[in-house]
């Protein structure tokens, strides 16, 4: 039994990381927790949702279509949001409660829209199970932790491997700096929003797949800030590992310690963690960021 | 009790409350994901002193805010030498955990709440309490105190040099917002006769962050206007039906957009002299990631 | 100056809240419910059930000659704000009687509210502390109309225990929210006191998503039967992740996995196909033909929820106490409502009797339905609480 937990863990850990990567973007560049991330995820699933259904075509076209979307309406909120404070002179302070507001309107207009309904893509996408000796695997997971390994190799690639990655790192250490060295950060931090919400999609969908679509969908915007503030700030790596061990602490806490205060217990835990390694799971003593 | 003592009284309540997350928020730069959650500690201590103990009005709502005061020492003593950050985190963890000792507890009712609390709060007792928390707020500002809040907020390091204790410093602001959480939650609790885990969530807590941004980080008259307005606001829309929310988040939404420092800003109001409040805060808060400057 | 003309602004805003029409002619009939939030399905299927009825009525001469003004108010699912919306109903809408809410913990918070406004209030809430808080006393103004959450546990263990013939029951429960526990505790008591066992009895924190944690327990555990006393969502996750798992028992679940909803979140019929779920309405009944033809014919589509004839019947008892209390006072509506005796309504058998001392329906049964393979709802059986 303990095995199979330890698989519920990882299932579950793996949505987590891939949650926080997509998240951790933003946040290194910025230094702010952007909850519009939340919007995004709900966006995806619904938008994926909704091109698989009248559009009818097979649910991983309608993800790579959601993706796109998800994508331009990042980019979108960062140019009516996030543009105007800093252009009004404002630092990123007062996007964070803009992104919340986002976030929170997003969903009520989905609400709207949805009417409340929970709703499920027409055609069966990784469904089933597979067994490993006495182990049950669903689909959904070992995809999603899959998923989540290649978002993260894809994403250290334009991180490490490209101009637009070395420009996103350079304004991550100082956007003053960076404007100074005559870089364009308006298209930068643009960039870097189209990219967070192309993840935000994959993620939304996924977890329309794993869950249902519903509306407060995007309320797991809110383990994908636990996962980077225990991974280690500003660490893509850092964001994977806090991932998967909140996942894993939340399914064994579950298990065996005590269902109903399980939540309590994981964050106990992680302060407890966090405490004994106050830079983190990756983080390292230097502030060297991505 | 008719209904416009009823938003009265609510809003008073969101208002001390919203104090608070300016003293934290504000003043000092902490952002609490558990200010719902030590108002919880506040309304089921005075609703259980009252209910189980026999005590009056007056000793609950003192045992509630010594209760919520109790609760922010432990909370804020390991994390807030650490990182904004966690501390952040440890008070999300704090709000799990009060919400699920809620819900486990028989002796608070469990999911099913407590029941029978006595139906005392009316408007004058909020606005009593309302005027003597503006009052304490506006003196903590003006004290060294809160300038040490301040220095604190815009550069721990040099606060330090300057012999500020950062720590002592957090942890008071952390306390007194926690102690007005708990007197707010006290006079809820006798507002309402009636507590369930589920009003003092996560999210409502991030409302409570909303309107403080909203009135203006650096502004103690922002924050009490801030909640006041959006209070009465969400009670206007109640006719709008299922476009409540919507039309709430745009109004919140396109207001920020045109005044980006939220309403006030860091203007005071003041009835003598013009007085300019603190600069608004340009670094980044706990939930910001580290060294921007 | 803008500043003061900011704070001026405040204090006005307040003022205009409490600024509305004066009472007119209609009787004013206050409705409270979810239109916001993460229920407001329910909570808008629900209204447009009330608002259906308050057609009908006022269609056929209105009560006493006089039209129904129904007026809807949102929770947003939290109990202060069902307070505040009971409040504005009462004051200054001058509303006689209040339908609605079907969320124990909202009508909890209104119930002490009732007492001192003197104005009844008849909903779904299906807590039994709603109307009797202690044993021996009831809320005067507070009513139920179904069968309470004690009573639906107690059916459905029943049902499993002596009609399927099931004997190792496993539970779970959302410990935060008070219709899963009520329930569960009921099914677990009347379960084992039929003679069953309950091998696994797992409460869980709200707001989970992820069952695999308990489901492998439960399986470890072998039982033949699992309670989902669950909200559609949560109970539908539970079975496509115990499906997922290679857990295959037999399923009895509460009124809310009565919905599509509940389909959608199990990932298709194939995964929801056999589950017996309590449901208060037997939509294909007969009887149902006008109502449906009339819903359609006022919100173009079919009923999605039974929350429309939750909504539907707490208007038409209403009308039924007020036609009774001879006069348009809250006082007698109250009395009234008491006092109901087989007043046709769409749920149960279709006969509504209220118990005066509890504020609860009197043997009100209930139907016990199972998901068919091309996703019907087949009636197992009608099964009445006992008392």
């Amino acid at each position: 039994m303990l095995f199979q937990q330890i698989v519920n863990g990882i299932s579950v850990g793996s949505m987590y990381a891939l949650l926080a990567v997509g998240f951790s973007l933003v946040y290194n560049i910025l230094g702010i927790a952007n909850f519009s991330h939340g919007a995004m995820i709900a966006l995806g699933a619904f938008f994926s949702y909704w091109i698989a259904r009248y559009l009818a075509v097979p649910v991983p076209v309608a993800i790579l279509a959601s993706i796109a979307f998800t994508g331009l309406s990042s980019a979108l909120v960062e140019l009516v949001t996030l543009r105007i404070l800093r252009k009004r002179g404002q630092g990123s302070l007062y996007f964070f409660i803009a992104s919340l507001t986002v976030f929170n309107l997003v969903t009520a207009v989905l609400v709207y829209i949805s009417r409340g309904n929970i709703v499920s893509y027409p055609r069966a996408f990784l469904s089933g199970t597979f067994t490993i000796g006495n182990l049950y695997i669903p689909w959904i997971d070992a995809g999603m932790l899959l998923i989540s390994i290649v978002c993260l190799a894809v994403l250290s690639y334009v991180m490490f491997k490209t101009r637009f990655g070395l420009a996103v790192r350079a304004a991550s250490f100082s956007i003053k700096a960076a404007q100074l060295m005559g870089m364009d950060i308006d298209a930068i931090i643009q960039g870097v929003f189209f990219v967070s919400g192309t993840l935000a999609g994959v993620t939304g969908a996924l977890l329309g797949v794993k869950y249902a679509v519903y509306p407060y969908i995007g309320n797991f915007v809110y383990m994908a800030l636990f996962a980077c503030v225990v991974g280690g700030l500003g660490n893509l790596t850092g964001a994977v590992l806090g991932g998967l061990l909140i996942g894993l602490l939340e399914t064994l806490v579950s298990a065996y310690i005590s269902s109903a205060i399980s939540p309590a217990l994981t964050f106990a835990f992680l302060v407890v963690i966090l405490l004994l390694r106050p830079q983190g799971l990756a983080g390292r003593a230097t502030e060297e960021k991505i | 009790m008719s209904f416009l003592e009823g938003v009265l009284i609510l809003t008073g309540i969101v208002a001390i409350v919203a104090q608070g997350v300016y003293v934290l928020t504000g003043l000092t730069g902490l952002f609490s994901l558990g200010q719902a959650s030590f108002m919880a500690v506040g309304a089921y201590s005075a609703g259980i002193a009252n209910l189980r103990f026999g005590l009056g009005f007056i000793p609950s709502l003192c045992v509630g805010v010594v209760a919520a005061l109790l609760a922010s020492f432990v909370v804020g003593a390991p994390s807030l030498k650490l990182k904004k950050t966690y501390f952040s985190l440890a008070t999300i963890a704090f709000g799990y955990g009060v919400e699920s000792v809620l819900n486990v507890s028989t002796w608070t009712g469990g999911s099913i709440g407590l029941i029978g609390v006595a139906n005392i709060t009316r408007v004058w007792h909020v606005a009593i309490a309302l005027g003597l928390v503006l009052w304490v707020v506006r003196n903590f500002k003006l004290s060294r105190y809160g300038r040490a809040c301040v220095s604190v907020r815009t550069d721990e390091t040099a606060a330090q040099v300057y012999g500020v204790n950062a720590f002592a410093t957090k942890q008071m602001a952390f306390s007194l917002a926690a102690a007005l959480a708990g007197l707010g939650g006290g006079l809820y609790a006798f507002y309402l006769g009636y507590l369930s885990p589920d009003m003092f969530g996560i999210p409502v807590s991030s409302e409570y962050l909303v309107m403080v941004f909203f009135g203006g980080l650096g502004s103690q008259t922002g924050a009490f206007a801030a909640s006041v307005l959006l209070t009465a606001l969400m009670e206007m829309l109640r006719t709008a039906a299922e476009w409540r929310v919507i039309l709430y988040c745009l109004i919140i939404l396109i207001t920020l957009m045109f005044r980006p420092t939220g309403l006030f800003g860091s203007w005071e109001l003041s009835f003598g002299r013009r007085r300019n409040g603190s600069a608004p805060p340009d670094s980044p808060g706990a939930l910001a990631g580290g060294a921007r400057k | 100056m803008k500043r003061i003309a900011l704070l001026l602004i405040c204090t006005l805003l307040i003022g205009v809240v409490s600024f509305s029409a004066s009472a007119a002619d209609p009787i004013v009939v206050g409705f409270i419910t979810a239109l916001t939030g993460s229920t407001s399905l329910w909570g808008t299927q629900e209204r447009n059930g009330a608002v259906l009825a308050a057609d009908e009525i006022n269609a056929k001469g209105g009560v006493l000659g006089r039209q129904i003004k129904l007026i809807v108010y949102d929770h947003k699912g939290q109990p202060a704000e069902g307070v505040s919306a009971y409040r504005r109903l009462v004051d200054q809408d001058k509303a006689v009687v209040v339908g609605g809410t079907h969320f124990s913990n909202i009508s909890l918070a209104i119930a002490p509210v009732a007492e001192q406004k003197r104005v009844p209030i008849i909903g779904q809430a299906i807590e039994p502390k709603v109307t009797v808080p202690e044993p021996g006393k009831v809320n005067r103004y507070t009513f139920l109309a179904q069968p309470s959450s004690a009573q639906q546990g107690q059916m459905m263990a029943r049902f499993g225990y002596e009609n399927l013939g099931l004997r190792k029951a496993a539970v779970l429960a959302d410990k935060s929210n008070s219709y899963s526990t009520s329930q569960a505790e009921a099914f677990a008591e009347t379960f084992k006191a039929l003679g069953g066992e309950v091998v696994s009895y797992i409460e869980y924190a709200g707001g989970t998503m992820d069952f695999k944690a308990f489901i492998t327990q439960i399986k470890s555990k072998s039982p033949d039967v699992m309670f989902l006393p669950q909200y559609a969502q949560a109970g539908g996750l539970q079975v496509r992740q115990s499906k997922e798992l290679g857990l295959n028992v037999t399923i009895l679940g509460s009124n809310s996995l009565s919905d599509q909803n509940y389909i959608d979140a199990c990932g298709g019929i194939q995964n929801a196909a056999g589950t017996y779920h309590l449901f208060n309405v037997n939509f294909d009944d007969p009887k149902f033909a006008p109502f449906h033809k009339a819903y359609e014919a006022k919100y173009g589509e079919p009923v999605q929820t039974y929350h429309t004839v939750f909504g539907y019947d707490d208007i038409y008892l209403i009308a039924d106490a007020i036609t009774r209390a001879g006069k348009v006072d809250p006082e007698a509506i109250r009395d009234a409502l008491e006092t109901i005796k087989g007043v046709p309504v769409l749920a149960g058998d279709g006969m509504f009797t209220m118990n005066p001392a509890t504020h609860q329906p009197v043997s009100m049964p209930s139907w016990i339905f199972r998901w068919a393979a091309d996703g019907s709802r087949v009636p197992e059986r009608l099964i009445y609480p006992v008392e």
